[in-house]
């Protein structure tokens, strides 16, 4: 209840400080909306079919490679252009999701609202939760108002449902590890500068890394590390969430290059890497969260555990 | 009566050290259940460390504290809830207003549905903030933020407040009505812990005050600024009168009845040697305390 009162408080305090964004925000899902109705509409009656092999293969003659890959996209256009737009919202994620976050904490600890909110609150994990909830709302609400230009998917040939939404999931999972790594940082830093330059370079990290990582380990002849490794980078995330564009894609040039891992086995149990990597991703950002709580609070019990063990009761 | 009054802050050797500086050090400091001491120091003197300390905002190098008898090194969560924390800056959102202010942190502090509205009406009450209460805080003065900030750490009713300089950058009409209110905790029995520049700023308010001079005490400066040490005698009390009047470093001794007041040393061990030093001299005590007020008017 006290941790949902801080949370409640600190979403009224950035709609209040952000109302005109807020409003085009809504604007833009009811956009959204309507763009949702056309869509349904366009699945009744589209201009595209779902398949087209006969137009790549008019297009690619000249390499043996070239085709296959062209011939791929063209038959899962509307997973491509889906992919395509989600690698972009990750992207604007990555730019805005710090930007309205590194600075929260370093804020509230230059004007004294930290001292407050710890010694209202009690705990900093409510107070690092709030400040997780009041990132995320607002960058949701941005790429919400992006969320119209979706339809350009289904506009184009569409995809499967299922894959819509595992798609999406990644995106979210990512976007909750990207304000985990802010929130972090805004513990950490002195300056908001500091926080903002550091969240850039751990974000630009994780999901540039991996795939560095990855293509040195293929030229280095280690395949299985590197499909490990490139598995769980956000944006081949997002690409294993569209599992047919990805299998047709693993049968391309593509896959003497980057060969993510697809599935991931534990027993006799076998998950799509991708629903693997939403759980990552979230299990990272409650670590970051955690962690974060345990930078803000000075007396920490994992900071005091000696004194609490010595004291005994306390009292 | 209990002879022996109760500890609400005790710090015995704490000392904070952050970049290569002692902010504090050994600060040996007893505040007791109702007393106001006020800590007085320049800029740069440790006051706001040692309040923060003392809020388990800051975990000092070294040193132990105890607040209403938990030590709360260890234990924040549950010194927290007793603590009403007043820091320098007020920390307040500026486009919220007062209510919304006072409606939160009674949420936060755990306060029912029901009872919250109650005290943040009670509250605004206290501080005279009625007409502001749907103002935005940015409209607000220096001094009505100030008590703003005075009526959210009072929100949850804690015995305990610390106030970090309460009255800095306040005008005279703003200093006046915050030291009612200040003086208005008092009455209401709670333990107030003050951060001050000048002693002319709180003397209408601190039972107690202690200088600090960068980062240390200075013992022998501690001294009551309007407190009374009070004792209530069984038996004759006119020979406990008299004895106490002949000794060195006790004046102003009065009394009404059995119950005598006067002033004197401040320190809880100090008053306790001037109890045994009265039972040795064949006077017995039923009670024993400090109060604002002296013999005379009214009984605490």
């Amino acid at each position: 209840m006290r941790t949902l009162a801080l949370i409640r408080w600190e979403l009224v305090q950035a709609a209040r400080a952000a109302a005109p964004h807020v409003a085009l925000t809504l604007a833009g899902l009811a956009s959204t909306g309507l763009v949702a109705g056309g869509v349904f509409l366009l699945d009744l009656w589209s201009p595209f079919p779902a398949t087209v092999n006969a137009v790549t293969t008019v297009v690619w003659t000249s390499s043996s490679t070239a085709p296959a890959l062209s011939s791929v996209i063209g038959e899962h256009r509307g997973g491509v252009a889906y992919f395509v737009l989600l690698v972009w919202f990750t992207i604007i994620a990555v730019i805005v999701g710090p930007a309205l976050t590194a600075g929260a904490l370093v804020r509230d600890r230059q004007s004294g609202r930290l001292d407050r909110l710890l010694a209202d609150a009690s705990r900093s994990d409510a107070v690092v939760l709030a400040k997780l909830c009041a990132g995320l709302v607002p960058l949701l609400l941005v790429l919400a108002g992006g969320s119209p230009s979706l339809s350009f998917a289904w506009l184009v040939g569409g995809l499967a449902s299922q894959e819509a939404v595992a798609g999406g999931l990644v995106l979210l999972a990512t976007i909750v590890l990207i304000v985990a790594v802010a929130l972090v940082c805004s513990a950490a830093a002195t300056t908001e500068v500091a926080a903002l330059v550091s969240s850039y370079l751990v974000l630009g990290t994780i999901l540039v890394g991996p795939l560095v990582g990855g293509a040195a380990l293929v030229l280095a002849g280690l395949r299985a590390p590197a499909s490990a490794l490139l598995a769980v980078d956000p944006l081949v995330a997002l690409l294993s969430a569209q599992s047919r564009l990805a299998s047709g894609l693993a049968g391309t040039v593509l896959a003497d290059l980057l060969s993510p891992r697809q599935a991931l086995a534990i027993g006799k149990t076998t998950a799509p890497m991708w629903a693997a990597d939403v759980l990552l991703y979230l299990v990272v950002a409650s670590v970051l969260v955690w962690l974060a709580s345990v930078i803000v609070e000075p007396l920490h019990p994992v900071k005091t555990w000696r004194l609490r063990r010595s004291d005994g009761e306390g009292r | 009566m209990n002879a022996e009054t109760r500890r609400a802050i005790e710090l015995r050797g704490v000392a904070l050290h952050q970049g290569g500086r002692s902010l504090l050090r050994s600060i040996d400091l007893t505040v007791e259940e109702g007393q106001a001491c006020a800590v007085v120091g320049s800029n740069g003197s440790g006051k706001s460390a040692l309040l923060r300390i003392v809020a388990t905002l800051c975990r000092p190098t070294a040193g132990r504290v105890r607040v209403g008898g938990w030590d709360a090194l260890a234990y924040p969560e549950r010194v927290r809830p007793m603590i009403g924390y007043v820091p320098d800056e007020p920390g307040l959102a500026e486009r919220l207003t007062p209510m919304e202010h006072l409606l939160m942190v009674a949420a936060q502090r755990g306060l029912g549905r029901a009872d919250r509205r109650a005290a943040a009406e009670s509250m605004l009450d206290l501080v005279d903030l009625v007409e502001q209460r749907q103002s935005p805080v940015e409209m607000l003065s220096r001094g009505q933020r100030r008590r703003l900030a005075i009526a959210l750490a009072l929100v949850h009713d804690p015995p305990i407040v610390l106030l970090d300089e309460p009255l800095a950058e306040v005008d005279e009409v703003g200093r006046s009505e915050l030291i009612s209110v200040l003086v208005e905790l008092r009455a209401m029995g709670k333990t107030l812990l003050l951060a001050s520049q000048a002693q002319s700023d709180i003397a209408e308010v601190a039972d107690v005050v202690v200088p600090l001079v960068d980062g240390s005490l200075e013992p022998a400066a501690v001294r009551a600024a309007t407190s009374f040490t009070w004792i209530e005698v069984l038996g004759d009390p006119i020979v406990a009168v008299r004895r106490l009047r002949e000794r060195p470093g006790i004046d102003d001794v009065r009394h009404e009845g059995n119950f005598i007041t006067f002033r004197g040393p401040v320190a809880p061990e100090q008053r306790a040697e001037v109890a045994e030093w009265l039972v040795a001299q064949g006077i017995h005590l039923s009670g024993l305390g400090i109060t604002g007020t002296p013999a005379g008017g009214d009984r605490p």
